[in-house]
């Protein structure tokens, strides 16, 4: 194996072990829609840093391995590939932590919590994709990475018909009703950069720059 | 439109009952610098030869099928080789100045085609240092023995010998692979300059440098060409498996 060969290995594994991480920080956003959790959601805002920490160092990792093995052709795909699918990876986190946010923000807001648990279903789609996507990284699978964002297209169908309840139904007081809009919002959010990692992997498999939001 | 320099069709070659080239089929561009690469005897020197003929002086060597250069066959028999030879120049992998002086080394060529008059040699190697930007290093001792020269110096004293000649094309077998690196990206920096001028060819075993110098890369093995295409595309997507195993070192 060339030294090469282990360096990327070495790099691409420290994106899945990323990828991990973010998918823990979303399954407890998870568990904290469907049970309010204080120190749970403490622990998910705190956890972040370690998301962050991961990103710097393989943004280190991958410049060493540019200046140092020049890498070409698939092996730089592999690089920079890296190197955006980590930065994906930290702003999904990034909506991690504000849930986690709102939560503890709301944990004395019972009509805002029960909404929320109605909401967690969704969530849990975000999760699995989540997992899906990473799955299609390790494998190197162009055909998952073409197929995984119908699931985006799925969970923003929910997502609105979800703020329209919540509007119609008149919850809470307007403020509470707009910070479940704006949470549902980093869900969405969370799974367009799941979609982009999507791209970046389809850019691994093929060399070339694909765009799922021109598809339709 | 870009200008296609040579229109290589069908060109086969044999040395004796050895094929070293099979059946190449490339159009080589004007005013760009075409790298070739590939393993140690796939063809490349030989091919880079047959574009100013310089494998009719080698016993034995048979070739067929279609150069054209600017639009006429030159493995044609009524080509003039001398005068196909001053419009296709070439630089060799090791530096062979003439054992004589700086100036008479870049006048030996114009002399040979009769030109005496001291002015226009004068100028002539003027205008041959500077365009080899070795001017600034020799003016002052332009009567001094070539040899004595840094192998650097030496290698852009040859790429002035071709030039003085007035070519089209300038040929270039592995320039740099005996130099040290400022020698190696003084040379890169001037084909860089040249190419506004000539059309470059260029052999390289350092992938680096072909991705450096060169708009065009020919992919060789085994006598032929696998892979042709934009330098860029060759080393950021090649399409032939063969051609990115070779340029990533994972070759054989
Ligand atoms: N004069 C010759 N007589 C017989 N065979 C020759 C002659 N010159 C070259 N060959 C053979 O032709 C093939 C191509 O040689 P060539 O020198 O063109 O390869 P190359 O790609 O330039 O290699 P390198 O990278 O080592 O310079 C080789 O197998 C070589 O042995
Ligand atoms: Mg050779």
């Amino acid at each position: 194996m060339l030294k090469l060969d282990r360096k990327l290995e070495k790099l691409e594994t420290s994106v899945r072990h990323m990828g991990k991480q973010v998918i823990e920080q979303h399954k407890n956003c998870e568990r904290l829609f469907e049970q309010p959790d204080r120190s749970l959601a403490r622990q998910v805002r705190h956890n972040d840093e370690i998301i962050n920490n991961y990103e710097t160092n393989i943004n280190e990792q991958a410049i060493a391995d540019i200046v140092l093995l020049r890498p070409i052709a698939t092996d730089l795909r592999r690089v920079i590939v890296a190197i955006k699918i980590a930065s994906d990876l930290e702003r999904i986190g990034d909506y991690a932590k504000s849930m986690a946010k709102f939560v503890s923000k709301n944990l004395d807001n019972p009509a805002t919590m029960k909404i929320l648990k109605e909401a967690s279903f969704i969530q849990h789609r975000l999760v699995i994709m989540l997992e899906d996507i990473m799955e299609a990284y390790k494998t190197k699978d162009v055909t998952k990475a073409y197929e995984i964002p119908t699931q985006d297209k799925e969970l923003e169908a929910l997502l609105q018909d979800f703020r329209k309840i919540v509007i119609k139904n008149n919850v809470a007081d307007l403020e509470d009703a707009f910070n479940l809009s704006s949470l549902y919002r980093t869900i969405g959010r969370s799974s367009d950069h799941a979609v982009n990692i999507c791209e970046h992997i389809v850019y691994l498999c093929k060399g070339i720059q694909y765009d799922f939001d021109k598809e339709d | 439109m870009e200008e296609i320099k040579f229109d290589v069709k069908n060109l086969n070659l044999f040395y004796g009952d050895f094929q070293a080239l099979k059946n190449l089929n490339i159009e080589i561009k004007a005013n760009r610098v075409t790298a070739l690469i590939g393993p140690s005897g796939c063809g490349k020197s030989t091919f880079l030869r047959t574009l100013n003929r310089m494998n009719d002086l080698v016993d034995g060597v048979k070739t067929n099928g279609e150069i054209r250069m600017d639009g006429k066959n030159i493995l044609s028999d009524k080509v003039n080789t001398i005068e196909l030879r001053t419009k296709v120049g070439m630089v060799f992998q090791k530096p062979n100045p003439f054992p004589m002086s700086i100036y008479d080394n870049i006048a030996y060529g114009p002399r040979c085609q009769g030109i005496k008059d001291k002015k226009v040699l004068d100028e002539l190697v003027e205008s041959s240092l500077k365009a080899a930007a070795l001017w600034d290093d020799v003016k002052d001792r332009l009567n001094k023995n070539a040899m004595g020269m840094s192998g650097g110096q030496q290698q852009r004293l040859c790429i002035a010998r071709a030039i003085a000649m007035k070519p089209e094309v300038i040929l270039m077998d592995e320039p740099t692979s005996a130099l040290d690196p400022i020698a190696t990206q003084k040379i890169e920096e001037l084909i860089d300059v040249l190419k506004k001028e000539y059309t470059i060819l260029i052999v390289t075993h350092s992938m680096q440098q072909a991705s450096r110098v060169s708009d065009d890369t020919a992919f060789f093995l085994l006598g032929e060409i696998v892979e042709f295409d934009t330098t860029l595309n060759i080393f950021s997507n090649p399409k032939n498996k063969k051609t990115e195993e070779y340029i990533t070192g994972r070759f054989g």
